[in-house]
């Protein structure tokens, strides 16, 4: 009984599968992992977090401290825009200098991440220290003095 | 990153790409000096009018007119021969810094104003 059934249940087998489907199947698996290897031909495509992986444990803490003060920094950017009494006549004018204040409120967030892509090592903590005092909300911390 | 290590990354980087680049951050750099000479020019007859043109924040309007050109070069510079995102984000990021300026050179010409008319 049981050999009766056997070539059955092989032929049922062979009607699901195909000649080379063993070989089919590995060539897939290793096109699949290709682009994860190292392929020396090809230049490779750098990701936004690939730069914060290649950091140290320091400089991954120099760089959260510069985002988080340039997010301060913006903060006191949009209170100084909130009081800026400016008004132009013209809605293209007006628009224009809107975008100059919204560029503003973002710039130290802007720079500080600039600064964490383009730099490297010790060349990005004094580029992240320059960014941060350049983009300081000065009219706000100078407004009592000028 | 290096710049050396930057520019074998970005080989597809063309000349014509980066000219596009620099000539929108032109403009953009241009309309605010455009914005600064009107200031440079109305300013001085505002202070005139209300009777207090020996107040005139002279440096201000100066340097709001320098600011500019001056950012867009340094930007140019630091950006020179990095990858296109880096020259965009850099030129992005001076504009900011020069938003950020005639913000601070505005106020300070309004606080001038104040003080002298009490």
């Amino acid at each position: 009984m049981n050999d009766d059934q056997k070539p059955e249940a092989e032929s049922a087998d062979d009607a699901l599968s195909w000649e080379g489907d063993d070989e089919l199947q590995r060539a897939t698996s290793l096109d699949e992992r290709a682009p994860a290897d190292d392929d020396d031909d090809l230049a490779p495509r750098r990701g936004v977090f690939d730069v914060v992986r290649e950091m140290t444990r320091g400089e991954k803490a120099v760089a959260a401290l510069f985002m988080v003060l340039s997010l301060a920094s913006a903060a006191g950017w949009i209170a100084v825009v909130a009081t800026n009494p400016v008004t132009l006549e013209g809605t293209a004018l007006m628009l224009i200098y809107e975008l100059g204040e919204f560029l503003s409120i973002v710039g130290a967030p802007l720079a500080a991440f600039t600064a964490i892509q383009v730099a490297r090592g010790r060349a990005r903590t004094i580029w992240l220290a320059s960014q941060f005092v350049v983009t300081l909300p000065w009219p706000l911390l100078l407004g009592a003095l000028i | 990153m290096s710049r050396s290590e930057e520019t074998a990354v970005a080989p597809e980087t063309r000349s014509s790409d980066v000219a596009i680049v620099y000539l929108v951050f032109a403009l953009l750099f241009g309309f605010s000096l455009f914005m600064a000479w009107g200031n440079f020019q109305g300013v001085p007859e505002f202070y005139a009018f209300m009777g207090i043109a020996g107040a005139t924040p002279w440096v201000l309007l100066v340097a709001g007119i320098v600011v500019p050109p001056v950012l867009f070069v340094t930007g140019m510079a630091i950006a020179r021969g990095r990858s296109m995102m880096a020259r965009a984000g850099i030129m992005l990021a001076a504009l900011a810094v020069n938003a950020q300026i005639s913000l601070l050179l505005e106020q300070a010409a309004r606080n001038v104003a104040a003080g002298v008319l009490g």
